[in-house]
């Protein structure tokens, strides 16, 4: 069984066709890079999947290890396993990143039917993940994301993800506005994450990044349908050609 | 404020400071209550309650500590040295009124830095508070209003050259509560306000600070939280009469279901004011339909060289803050208390920070 089964799945943006009839298959422990000309609706894949309000499913389905999670909402998809890594993290002021994270964790583990994990060891344990990534500990007491550099932010996502170790990661453009060093911590961060109990989609509009992260598929999305599969060579050949060679 | 309710309340004896004969207070009275800044002050409070409130005798307010360095003394209200505060007569009749009819005074005096806080425990009405602190003084202030009476509670700073004077007005008491406080910043004073409070059956905040000479700075955060069909009334005035000042005053209030929030927020720039920086942002937040918001900024400008930044908003949480909370597993309501508490906790800072955050939290779960 896919671990995500997308078919036929249009929406709809303030009233606007966006995606128009996509599928897209994700087997445990794959990689999937989507790439794609600015507007052609990756973000908007990445919020439908994470069942953001004002996203609307017009037709098709979404089913997550097979079951239909289109109808979920956002903290339920959420509990089902799908994580989103933002394009743009907001930033909330007067919620501390380590609040945020507690409060997080308590609400996925309480729908596990598992117990709260333990202060102490959760906090240690997110101070690590911090170190590893480069992000100073002194962040956590922060508000989330306030004041963070737009590095900073993708980190902080990176972050979340190997703290909550979801089913399904979505990261959208997780590797715009970075460094190279940060590059290299992100992509660490999510090699650490990748195994064989889930699957991530990759949204990205650099080859480099796939340098890193070696993906299993990458596909062109173009005015909301997938035009072009392959392997990690299709990225290459259109950073050579751009996307006119396959839209 | 119906003159004749005021004009009953008249002690018969009238303190000399005032240089004002009986006969002539009560026109003068009449005078300030016809005026249309007076009729804008009372549009969301009816002033009877207020002047109700005033019927009661005040007790001298008790202090939990006397700090070394902070002296103080009850005086005879018309031997103190209040004089400076009689043109109040024009905008805030019923602060002077108060003065007037009490036959005492609180007179707390600081000449010098107390690192100590020293903190103010209101359980009934209280005598009018005098605090003076001399040049280069410095001073924490604790004000705590939480018991369930009903209150007037009245505050008169003078802040010398240098000063400073860090403030904290914590109010969760739910009676009726009348809560005045005058401000007057000499050069290169330092004053902070922070003011934490709930809505109660009636809340009625009178803020003036007036910044008297060049290079005083102020800061007023204030976070209130309105518990159903509770009340809220933030008459604030920030005039700035000298140039080179600085302000900044930010109100976050939440109102429940049928709570009523106002905050009148005025900022006075003489023309003689250059240079001044003043900032005012309100925002609030409503949680249910029938809650009632009125947010009036209101500036008075008289000098071109000046910043000054105003802002209000009603509204509800952010919507993109909502969904990255859900993204990350956190249900709705519990997503709602998270972001409303932070609301708050923005403009809850300084002594007693916690405490009242704690108490947002209660209201909140
Ligand atoms: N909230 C919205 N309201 C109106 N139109 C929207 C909204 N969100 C997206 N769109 C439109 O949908 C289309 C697809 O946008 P989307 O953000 O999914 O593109 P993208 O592929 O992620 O682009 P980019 O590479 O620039 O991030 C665009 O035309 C965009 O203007
Ligand atoms: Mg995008």
């Amino acid at each position: 069984m896919s671990l995500l089964s997308v078919s036929n799945l249009r929406a709809e943006v303030a009233g606007k066709a966006i995606l128009n009839g996509l599928n897209l298959e994700v087997q445990p422990g794959e990689v999937h890079a989507i790439m794609g000309p600015n507007g052609s609706g990756k973000s908007t894949l990445a919020n439908v999947l994470a069942g953001r309000p004002g996203y609307e499913v017009i037709d098709g389905d979404i089913r997550l290890d097979g079951s239909d999670i289109g109808e979920l909402e956002p903290h339920e998809r959420a509990h089902a396993g799908v994580f989103l890594a933002f394009q743009y993290p907001v930033e909330i002021p007067g919620v501390s990143n380590m609040e945020f994270l507690k409060a997080s964790a308590d609400s996925l583990a309480h729908a596990r039917g598992e117990d709260q994990p333990n202060a102490a060891a959760f906090i240690k344990q997110v101070r690590e993940l911090a170190a590893s990534l480069d992000l100073n500990p002194e962040f956590l007491k922060r508000g989330v994301n306030e004041g963070f550099s737009g590095g900073e932010k993708k980190r902080n996502e990176i972050l979340q993800l190997l703290l909550l170790n979801p089913r399904l990661a979505v990261l959208d453009e997780t590797d715009s506005g970075l460094d190279i060093d940060a590059l290299q911590v992100v992509a660490e961060g999510v090699n650490t994450y990748r195994g064989e109990e889930n699957g991530v989609v990759l949204i990205t509009h650099y080859q480099r990044l796939l340098d890193y992260i070696v993906p299993d598929y990458v596909h062109v999305l173009s005015e909301g349908r997938i035009v072009q599969s392959g392997d990690k060579n299709l990225a290459l050949k259109l950073e050579e050609k751009g996307y006119a060679w396959v839209t | 404020m119906g003159d004749l309710s005021l004009t009953a309340l008249l002690p018969s004896s009238l303190p000399s400071w005032l240089g004002l004969s009986a006969a002539e207070l009560p026109d003068a009275l009449q005078q300030s209550l016809d005026s249309k800044s007076h009729r804008e002050r009372w549009k969301y409070t009816k002033p009877g309650l207020v002047l109700e409130l005033l019927e009661t005798a005040g007790a001298a307010p008790q202090w939990r500590n006397l700090p070394d360095g902070v002296a103080t003394a009850v005086v005879a209200t018309d031997s103190a040295d209040v004089g400076d505060f009689a043109p109040h007569v024009a905008t805030a009749p019923e602060a002077i009124l108060n003065l007037c009819r009490q036959q005492q005074l609180l007179v707390i005096d600081v000449d010098q830095p107390v690192a100590e806080p020293m903190v103010i425990e209101y359980g009934e009405s209280s005598l009018p508070v005098l605090l003076r602190l001399s040049s280069n003084a410095e001073l924490t202030l604790v004000e705590l209003t939480n018991a369930d009476v009903d209150v007037h509670q009245s505050l008169w700073v003078e802040l010398q050259p240098g000063s400073h004077l860090n403030h904290t007005r914590q109010a969760f008491g739910g009676g009726s509560h009348w809560q005045h406080l005058y401000v007057h910043q000499a050069r290169d004073s330092h004053y902070t306000l922070h003011n934490h409070c709930a809505g109660a059956a009636l809340r009625r905040q009178d803020v003036h600070i007036v910044s008297a000479a060049e290079g005083s700075d102020t800061t007023i955060m204030s976070a209130a939280f309105l518990p159903e069909r509770t009340h809220l009334d933030l008459q604030l005035t920030m005039e700035h009469r000298a140039p080179r000042a600085t302000s900044r005053q930010r109100i976050h209030n939440i109102a429940a279901d049928r709570a009523k929030a106002t905050c009148n927020g005025r900022i006075h720039i003489h023309a003689n004011a250059a240079g001044v920086d003043a900032e005012l942002n309100n925002r609030n937040l409503t949680l249910g339909d029938s809650a009632v918001i009125n947010s009036k900024p209101e500036l008075e400008i008289y000098t071109d060289d000046v910043k000054c930044a105003h802002g209000a908003t009603v509204g509800q949480l952010d919507a993109d803050h909502l969904f990255y909370c859900a993204g990350r597993g956190i249900d709705a309501l519990h997503a709602r208390r998270l972001l409303s508490q932070a609301f708050l906790a923005t403009c809850a800072q300084g002594p007693r920070a916690e405490d009242s955050q704690s108490r947002f939290a209660e209201y909140l779960t």
